[in-house]
């Protein structure tokens, strides 16, 4: 069965290469691009029916695109900013009876000690990959976790 | 009947007079009343001697008192005995001459159970008059009558200087006492109980001199004047829990004296302890009940100098225990507020943030602490200011010591608390009444309502109360010390938050910074690696090239603004290398701009970057003086915005006008609406609008403080024009 791999990137010129590229590294992998926390937040019921195999995650995420209608976000996410997005909806992952079990590679550039600035320890089903590290880091991540997954 | 004078006479009336003077003007010390009349006595050959005094009494009435008296045999016990003057003695009192009992018909009259001899009148130097019996079985003799006519006359004399030397005597047998008691305790007020031994022994010498069953001094305890004064000290040992010895009278046995006059009454002498106009006590000398020995006004110089010594020494004694115990509650507030300081520089040290928890064990300490400091305080809360959609801030209850310790949510006195919340100024009520209003129950006597704050700005209110009827005498300044505390506490609590605040914006700047510096040049890198991977030139290389070549140069252009970030942070100013630009060097510029912009741009929101090459073309043949990497700069950073923040499907157009002796580069979009107040505060640092933050969440705010600093440097200038949800962003420059 093709993997299915989730990407939360809003930096469409990051996320085209990421794309590609995991299409190159995951044989067959179905790739699905989430750009916003928002639309994240909207996709989660639609995750509990097709439940991912892997989600690489932008940590610094924007709440949504401007538009006159856009939604005003929640008190959490008001209050938490746009810097530890990332982190919030791997939380939510992790957090979810149903979707806990899936792999989170936090792909950010960021260092690792940033995002324990504050002293909090990454979501349970995270793992870390700098940005500033060469794909295939991150694709060798993504093959490891994908067999431990499907095995 | 034989004339006891032949018997009993011993000698000239030279030697008595030297004897009787003697007395008085023995260096060695004075001798007392009973002396003197012992000396003129035996001088007279007489059995006893009783030396009367006529005193006045109310209504002008006139009474006797025996001021003295000597019996040659007092064994067995003196016979009880009035000091109604006998019959032949009144009469010397009435003719004011020489009486003798043949004066009289009837029996011979006797006193002391001795016969009267003769009555002699004396003149007293205070104008008083007085009387000397003689006793005795025997006649007096024409001698006896000579040498006792004699001595009589210079009685007064005597009497006078003996009483005064007895008085300087005392004087300074009390001022030896007084000021022993401070030279035992130099530093501080004598302990109460030394003290009271100290005064005792006053009593005792007086009592001695005065030949007084008891002598008691009655002492005001405080400053406040309730004319009731309790026992002190007395001349016999009494009980702390109130038992009597047996005496027949008591000074102390009375109730606490409320006289404010000298009283002179028989066995019964009381005077004031008056210093400058304030009673703060009284001297009571007892005899015993029945005796003849009666008070006159003659003992009164005797007692006055000492109740004026006593009475300043109380006063002192009083003002150095007040001191003292002011001192003391200073101390231990200057100590109550170190421990304080020490807990918060202990909270601040333990970098763990604020929470209601580490609030309410601050505000614990100091309400303990003004319990402390002012005992007399049985409830002390601390209300915090709250504000509600009234204009009125709403008291809530933070922390509260003493009885009653559960609060209401209206806290106590909510009506003075609101007046002090509102004036900024400490504010008390000691009316019975107004005290139950404020809902401090009918056992209360006054309540203090102090601000909490620093300077203008007031966090809440700081409610002593206690029992006592009037405000405590320091609780006014302990609860401003320890309000201004709190105050600070809370101001530096506010300052900690805004601090964590400002660390946590530069720390997210510097990521930011991080995120724009390094994600473009890893995107360009990755971008290149696909065009060489691939082998071929085509379409979609030329895409990813001119990619590649649009992120290099944000890169850059974020390169250039972390340097100028850097050196604005040092309070450097940015120094640009000006050059003359003309229109076609212009356009080249402004269309790159927003061709790098529309590269960058995400294609699924359709937003598209245009320039208006006729608006810029108005400049005709006129020269731009500018520094082109700074424009390019400055003109990156705002299309930047305006890709971040532009709706979907807009249009972001890039123009000029030209007015005068300046040229605006244009950059209009639509988006995100800026409230046309913030336009000032979009240039500032790290600022961001509510709208921005809330929607995309991306960006520092720091990129239009930059803009601001390098068109400054420039000489020209950055203004924004909102409307609506369009916002055009001029870039002034003067022309050259």
């Amino acid at each position: 069965m093709a993997p299915y791999i989730v990407i939360v990137e809003d930096d469409h010129l990051q996320e085209g290469p990421l794309e590609e590229y995991l299409t190159g590294a995951v044989k067959d992998a179905d790739i699905e691009t989430i750009y916003t926390e928002l639309e994240f937040r909207k996709r989660l019921p639609a995750l509990r029916e097709r439940v991912p195999d892997l989600v690489v995650m932008d940590v610094m995420l924007r709440w949504t695109f401007p538009s006159p209608h856009a939604l005003p976000p929640p008190q959490d996410v008001a209050a938490g900013g746009y810097y530890r997005a990332g982190l919030r909806c791997a939380r939510l992952l992790a957090d979810d009876p149903q979707l806990s079990g899936v792999p989170v590679v936090l792909y950010t550039i960021l260092e690792r000690s940033d995002l324990e600035r504050d002293g909090e320890a990454l979501p349970g089903n995270s793992t870390y990959v700098g940005k500033n590290a060469a794909l295939e880091v991150l694709s060798r991540k993504a093959r490891d976790l994908l067999r431990v997954r499907t095995r | 009947m034989t004339p006891f004078a032949a018997s009993r006479t011993l000698g000239a009336p030279s030697r008595w007079r030297r004897e009787l003077t003697l007395v008085a003007l023995n260096p060695d010390g004075p001798g007392t009343l009973a002396d003197l009349t012992r000396v003129l006595g035996q001088a007279a050959g007489a059995e006893g001697v009783v030396l009367w005094q006529a005193r006045s009494g109310p209504e002008a009435s006139t009474t006797t008192s025996v001021l003295c008296r000597w019996l040659d045999d007092p064994v067995p016990p003196e016979p009880p005995c009035t000091a109604t003057p006998d019959p032949v003695t009144g009469l010397a009192f009435r003719v004011r001459s020489l009486a003798l009992p043949t004066d009289l018909s009837g029996d011979r009259p006797s006193l002391f159970g001795l016969l009267v001899a003769a009555a002699m009148p004396v003149d007293y130097v205070d104008g008083s008059a007085g009387v000397l019996t003689l006793l005795g079985a025997d006649e007096l003799s024409d001698d006896a009558f000579d040498v006792a006519a004699e001595l009589v006359e210079i009685l007064p004399e005597l009497c006078a200087t003996l009483r005064e030397r007895q008085t300087l005597a005392l004087v300074h047998a009390c001022n030896t006492i007084l000021h022993d008691a401070d030279v035992e305790s130099p530093d501080q007020p004598l302990h109460r109980e030394r003290l009271r031994e100290h005064l005792e022994y006053v009593c005792r010498l007086l009592a001695q001199a005065l030949e007084c069953t008891e002598v008691a001094i009655f002492l005001q305890q405080t400053h406040t004047a309730d004319g009731r004064y309790p026992l002190f000290a007395s001349s016999v040992p009494f009980g702390r829990d109130g038992a009597l010895d047996a005496s027949p009278v008591r000074a102390s046995d009375a109730a606490p004296p409320r006289a404010q006059a000298v009283r002179v009454d028989g066995p019964l002498m009381e005077l004031p302890l008056r210093s400058g106009n304030h009673m703060w006590g009284l001297i009571r000398c007892t005899r015993a009940q029945g005796s003849s020995l009666h008070f006159t006004s003659s003992d009164l110089p005797l007692v006055g100098p000492i109740a004026t010594q006593v009475a300043q020494y109380w006063r002192s004694w009083l003002h150095r225990q007040t001191i003292s115990a002011e001192n003391d509650s200073w101390r231990q507030l200057a100590a109550g507020i170190s421990a304080l300081n020490r807990l918060l520089a202990k909270e601040l040290s333990g970098n763990a943030g604020w929470d209601l928890r580490r609030e309410m064990r601050f505000c614990e300490a100091a309400l303990r602490l003004v319990g402390d400091v002012v005992p007399e305080s049985t409830r002390v809360v601390v209300s915090r200011a709250e504000p509600t959609s009234r204009s009125a801030d709403r008291l809530v209850p933070v922390s509260s010591v003493g009885e009653g310790q559960q609060a209401s949510p209206a806290g106590i006195g909510p009506t003075l608390a609101e007046h002090v919340l509102r004036t900024h100024c400490q504010s008390w009520a000691t009316d019975p009444d107004e005290l139950v209003r404020e809902g401090v129950g009918p056992d209360a006597g006054w309540l203090l309502c102090t601000p909490v704050g620093v300077g203008d700005q007031v966090y809440g209110v700081l409610q002593a109360t206690g029992p006592a009827g009037e405000l405590p005498a320091n609780s006014a300044q302990v609860c401003e010390i320890v309000a201004d505390q709190l105050g600070l506490y809370r101001h530096l609590q506010e300052a900690w938050q805004v601090l964590q605040a400002s660390m946590r914006r530069q720390a997210e700047a510097m990521e930011d910074l991080k995120h724009q510096l390094a994600s473009p040049l890893r995107t360009a890198t990755d971008r290149a690696d696909f065009v060489i991977r691939s082998g071929r030139f085509d379409t979609r290389a030329e895409a990813q090239l001119k990619a590649v070549r649009g992120l290099c140069r944000k890169a850059s252009r974020v390169a250039m603004s972390a340097g100028v970030f850097a050196a604005l942070s040092r309070g450097q100013q940015p120094a640009p290398k000006n050059e003359l630009l003309g229109v076609d060097d212009l356009l080249r510029l402004l269309i790159a701009g927003a061709d790098d912009a529309q590269v960058l741009s995400n294609p699924v929101l359709g937003i598209t970057f245009q320039v208006d090459r006729d608006s810029v073309r108005q400049l005709g043949r006129r020269l731009v003086d500018v520094d082109a990497s700074f424009l390019q700069q400055c003109l990156g950073n705002v299309l930047d915005n305006a890709g971040k923040y532009s709706y979907s499907n807009t249009c972001a157009g890039v123009g000029a006008v030209v007015t005068g002796n300046h040229l605006a580069i244009e950059v209009s979009s639509t988006g995100i609406p800026l409230d046309p107040g913030d336009t000032a505060r979009c240039l500032q640092r790290n600022w961001r609008g509510d709208l921005a933050r809330n929607t995309t969440g991306e960006g520092s705010g720091i990129g239009l403080w930059i803009v601001d600093h390098l068109m400054r440097s420039m000489n020209g200038k950055v203004q924004l024009c909102p409307v609506g949800d369009t916002i055009t962003v001029q870039l002034v420059l003067p022309l050259a």
